[in-house]
């Protein structure tokens, strides 16, 4: 262990969850009758805070919950708006099911990959953006949409796009 | 034809307490709280004839009746707002336009009910949604409207917004359960029933947005001018979600079965985009499957379109004009099935969905052989035995039906 901490900074062995995030855990815990059932509320919480959820940090979570690891690491693995992997500072989510494609999602992805020069499921190399696919954003009368960050963007073309990735605004 | 599920949704000060209030929010709940007790409310939406819009079409008042109260354990009640069917977005709507009447409804049914901690679950995409509807909470909550002691009446209850992890699968009611509860989102064997045994094996009832949406009208106004309005079979209005190659998509407010779908798609949504004609529907969201043009002449009710091994679903029609790839948008579909079969319970349902998808891939790519529509329509027979939820069965018939209705397009691509 006395060769590991004088290997790395000094850093890495701060705490990953802060004394507030932990207050805030704490609220969240208070909601649901058992650790488990308040564990996708406090995965989402400490991915807004993080942008991903770090092996690191759910180690710590483990702990707080009394939980084990590689079980907290599946449901975050499990469900789709969870990521266990880093991603760029905007997240681009875009709908390619029926209702988008018919109105031109589908080539919108290609363009966007193009732009970016990255494919789906990829990040920028200046770790701006990363691309993902959605399946139906509920959004289908505007289609074709897309989320960035959780936001919609509708009948979105080309030039709405080059609009996009031009603006420097980080939601 | 009168609108109560997206009356005033126009006014973008209907999120605010102070105006849904002068509307005449929280007025049926109040109503209940003074004057009926639950099992009344019960009888009054047994009577109304009102049935689930989530896409299974259940009558409401049976469901709540086949709740099985146990002693020393309490009642949950669970507003599914998971919406994840490929071209429904009206239960986003309500919540985004009128989240007082989604939380009247669901103050409305925990009352019936006799519940003390009601959860609504948000898809997790809905950040903006559940923003909205966790303001509206804690607005109601201040008004002594919802939480300890409403209106000092006495009666408490807890509304807990949960986000769920997005899949497909959450909107499957027993899936839902499980992920509340911290699982990963997979189906549960059937029975025992939630009402039986749902949330932490307690008895538990599970209503989508738009049902639950559809109570305080039949309080305010009475089961018998519920059920006066639409059809006999399935009364009240229904929102149909109209999207795809239309002039005008958007959510509409209908009878139910007073319409047929030909007419909802040109009085509503102006009919198909300019220059084109239609080739093919989806009429009730992706699960529906697809019909062809010279189908649209049917009623839309659950029970017509189920008599065509089709589905109301809920109610959300995409239109597919004359420009349509149908072996493209069946791929599309298949692979929908494909990423949101639960993946943890049923190989029928894991594999099928990846086959189905694999082979019309290869179709659409023009790499296609009679090989691979016969691997297909084999894929399809073995999916019908189904799993533990219905998911291999409304995936297997979604694909039969493009088959079944546009040979020529697949055979077309063909070597």
């Amino acid at each position: 262990m006395a060769e590991l901490s004088s290997a790395l900074p000094k850093s890495q062995f701060m705490s990953k969850i802060n004394t507030v995030q932990k207050e805030k855990i704490n609220k969240i815990l208070k909601y649901y009758p058992d650790n488990q059932s308040a564990l996708l509320p406090i995965l989402f919480y400490l991915q807004d805070e993080n942008r991903y959820l770090d092996d690191k940090v759910l180690w710590e979570l483990c702990e707080i919950l009394d939980m084990n690891f590689q079980f907290i690491k599946d449901i975050a693995e499990y469900y789709v708006m969870l990521r266990t992997q880093p991603v760029g500072e905007k997240l681009i989510r875009i709908c390619t099911n029926v209702a988008c494609t018919l109105r031109g999602g589908e080539e919108l992805v290609e363009y966007i990959e193009e732009k970016l020069k990255i494919k789906v499921g990829e990040t920028s190399k200046d770790g701006k953006y990363s691309l993902f696919t959605a399946h139906c954003l509920a959004c289908c009368d505007d289609g074709p949409a897309l989320q960035v960050n959780d936001k919609y963007f509708r009948h979105i073309s080309r030039k709405d796009i080059d609009r996009l990735l031009e603006s420097t605004d980080v939601e | 034809m009168e609108s109560y599920l997206l009356k005033n949704t126009d006014l973008p000060d209907l999120k605010l307490l102070k105006t849904a209030l002068d509307l005449g929010a929280y007025k049926g709940f109040l109503k209940c709280l003074d004057s009926y007790r639950p099992k009344d409310v019960v009888d009054e939406i047994k009577a109304s004839g009102l049935r689930g819009r989530g896409g299974g079409w259940y009558s409401t008042g049976e469901k709540w009746s086949s709740l099985k109260k146990v002693k020393n354990k309490p009642v949950y009640f669970c507003c599914n707002c998971a919406e994840g069917e490929p071209g429904s977005f009206k239960d986003r709507l309500i919540i985004e336009k009128n989240p007082h009447l989604l939380l009247e409804g669901v103050a409305i049914a925990s009352y019936a009910l006799g519940v003390n901690t009601a959860y609504i679950c948000v898809r997790g995409e809905f950040a903006e949604a559940t923003k909205i509807l966790k303001k509206s909470l804690a607005d109601a909550k201040t008004k002594k409207l919802l939480g300890k002691n409403i209106n000092n009446t006495g009666y408490d209850l807890q509304i807990i917004i949960f986000r769920t992890g997005g899949n497909y699968i959450c909107g499957e009611e027993t899936a839902l359960l499980n992920s509340l509860e911290g699982w990963p989102a997979t189906p549960r064997e059937k029975p025992p029933y939630p009402a039986e045994a749902g949330l932490y094996g307690c008895p538990t009832i599970i209503n989508n947005v738009e049902t639950v949406s559809n109570i305080p009208y039949i309080i305010n106004n009475g089961a018998d001018q519920f059920s006066a309005i639409g059809c006999r079979e399935c009364p009240g209005n229904m929102l149909f979600s109209i999207s795809g190659h239309v002039k005008k998509p958007g959510v509409y407010e209908i009878p139910i079965g007073s319409f047929t779908l030909r007419e909802i798609i040109d009085r509503f949504a102006g009919g198909p985009c300019n220059g084109h004609s239609i080739k093919a529907v989806i009429p009730g969201g992706g699960s529906s499957g697809f019909l062809a043009e010279k189908e649209l002449d049917i009623t839309m009710n659950p029970d017509s379109l189920k008599k065509i091994k089709s589905s109301l679903g809920t109610g959300s029609i995409i239109v597919m004009g004359d420009q349509a790839d149908i072996v493209k948008m069946t791929r599309k579909l298949a692979r929908f099935f494909r990423d949101e079969s639960c993946k943890n319970e049923c190989d029928i349902c894991k594999k099928g969905t990846v086959e189905l998808t694999y082979h019309l891939l290869q179709i659409e790519k023009g790499e296609g052989k009679s090989e691979n529509l016969r691997k297909i329509h084999k894929t399809i027979e073995a999916m019908k035995e189904g799993g533990i939820c219905a998911m291999p069965q409304i995936s297997s018939s979604a694909i039969k039906s493009a088959l079944q209705r546009f040979p020529d397009e697949f055979n077309n691509k063909i070597a």
